[in-house]
């Protein structure tokens, strides 16, 4: 049970971190390319 | 035999994962978040919401040497990085910058310019300009070489199509002056160059044309305009992406394809000579040398050319009287229902001899004075303020006609444009079109009264050989 739990769990983080990794990537390349201002207006 | 967990537990372990891998995630980016740029992330943000909600704005509208080389980001803004080159020299970046020294943050400029001449188009300019909100003023830069009703590479002839359908798009806003816009659009429809672009384009060019199509991400400004419905923000970025997006591809893609190997070098030639000058100012009579050598080989006849009005390869509509007048009262009666002040402002212009400046541009001025006279106006004529280094040689990359501009990359431009500012700043608050906390002395006393190193010989294009009289210096007190 422990081991389906842990696989779960580690399913769980993996998935966070790699969404929110590639979310931040694709953040911070609107931001460097300036379409950023697009999304946000521009300053 | 243990039991296998249920779907619940199972579910309940993968956010448990989630939750922990998110806390872990949020500290280690915590510990690391630089502070400097959250700061600058806030100042930005207090910075464009006051602009958004309460500047009045100032929009500088004209051909292509107005955005400089910059001419694709349609509205400029850059308040602080002033001598780096490109945006930060336009006249608009100036001016901007010369408030904020004076601790004016009520009103704020931009410029709309793109390569084309045309009277038509101006009128994309003027929508984007209403769209954004709080216009205060409209300042069109003038000059009577680069002026035509409609005025078009090849490249820009469909421009004219965008000016109708910005025309039809006032009429709606404005009733009151629809019989105006009317009025003129009878008269485009009538002309040689709307004949042209629809024997281009075909009859049914309104199937093809239309103002939220005038840029390649339009995705992007559909998903903008749908998160962030009706707000000025939205009209003034997805409108300056728009034209960046396009003028970004036709200065990149398009211009080295049509351009010629010798036109290119010219211009890096001469972008060189101006940056060695500035890196080294010992080898300032190399440079003058060698410019004098770039002048003569290539750049001379050419414009010698233009400004006989003789283009050979490229099609040309000049301006009369009757065009200047029709543009101005339908720009007048716009402004009327809109409530914004119309200034003309003519830049200090080497290459205009003095019989071409008084063979043409007396009457020329005097059709804006007049053309503007029933709104809030001013004409700040500043075309014999020859004192050097301020637009000289520029170079108007994509006007039809080589033509001779400083290039916005050097800061001696910066140091001319500077000055411009400064008169342009005190001519608006006297007149009141700023507040009077507006006029006074210029912040960078010293850049008024520079000496430039190429100040020997400015030649007079329009008659070689000879030299412009030293002009006196520039006296910003009274512009």
């Amino acid at each position: 049970m422990n081991r389906t739990l842990l696989k779960w769990f580690l399913a769980g983080a993996l998935t966070y971190t790699a969404v929110t990794l590639i979310m931040n990537k694709g953040i911070l390349q609107l931001y460097k390319s300036q379409t950023w201002s697009v999304v946000y207006g521009q300053f | 035999m243990p039991r296998a967990p249920s779907i619940i537990v199972k579910a309940a372990s993968f956010f448990l994962g989630v939750i922990c891998a998110g806390t872990a995630l949020h500290l280690l980016a915590g510990s690391s978040a630089d502070v400097e740029h959250m700061g600058d992330y806030y100042d930005l943000e207090r910075m464009r919401v006051h602009e958004i909600l309460n500047v009045r704005r100032h929009v500088v509208i004209g051909p292509c040497y107005v955005g400089g080389n910059k001419q694709q980001n349609g509205w400029q803004e850059t308040p602080t990085d002033i001598l780096s080159g490109d945006n930060s020299t336009l006249l608009s970046s100036m001016i901007n910058y010369e408030l904020s020294n004076r601790g004016v943050t009520s009103d704020r400029f931009y410029t709309l310019a793109r390569a084309s001449a045309g009277f038509v188009d101006k009128f994309v300019f003027i929508k984007t300009a209403l769209d954004a909100g709080n216009l205060a003023s409209i300042i069109y830069m003038a000059a009577p070489e680069g002026n035509g009703e409609a005025f078009y590479t090849p490249l820009s002839i469909h421009q004219v199509f965008y000016g109708i359908l910005a025309l039809e798009n006032l009429a709606q806003r404005y009733p009151g002056a629809s019989s105006e816009i009317s009025t003129y659009l009878k008269r485009v429809e009538k002309s040689a160059y709307y004949a042209d672009a629809v024997a281009k384009y075909g009859q049914d060019w309104r199937s093809r044309f239309s103002l939220e199509r005038m840029g390649w991400n339009e995705k992007l400004t559909t998903l903008h305009e749908r998160l962030f419905p009706q707000t000025p923000d939205s009209a003034i970025s997805t409108k300056a992406r728009i034209w960046d997006a396009f003028w970004f591809t036709t200065n990149t893609i398009v211009r080295p394809m049509t351009d010629s190997a010798a036109v290119i070098g010219r211009d890096l030639l001469i972008r060189l000579t101006l940056w060695n000058t500035l890196r080294d100012r010992k080898s300032a009579n190399i440079t003058k040398t060698v410019l004098d050598q770039t002048v003569e080989s290539y750049a001379l006849p050419a414009a010698v050319k233009g400004h006989l009005f003789e283009p050979t390869d490229k099609k040309h509509y000049y301006t009369t009287t009757e065009d200047t007048d029709a543009w101005l009262k339908v720009m007048q009666s716009i402004a009327q229902q809109a409530g914004f002040a119309l200034i003309t402002y003519s830049q200090p212009s080497y290459h205009y001899s003095a019989q071409f400046v008084a063979q043409r541009w007396p009457g020329y001025m005097e059709a804006f004075r007049r053309g503007t006279s029933a709104v809030p106006s001013l004409v700040i004529d500043r075309s014999l303020q020859r004192y050097p280094n301020d637009f000289f040689f520029r170079k108007c990359r994509n006007c039809p006609e080589p033509s001779f501009y400083a290039d916005d990359h050097d800061s001696k431009v910066a140091i001319g444009v500077y000055r411009e500012s400064v008169a342009v700043i005190n001519e608006m608050s006297k007149h009141g079109f700023l507040p009077p906390q507006a006029s006074g002395l210029p912040k960078w006393e010293r850049l008024m009264t520079l000496s430039p190193d190429l100040d020997e010989c400015i030649r007079d294009l329009t008659f070689p050989g000879q030299c412009l009289a030293a002009a006196p210096a520039p006296s910003w007190s009274s512009p």
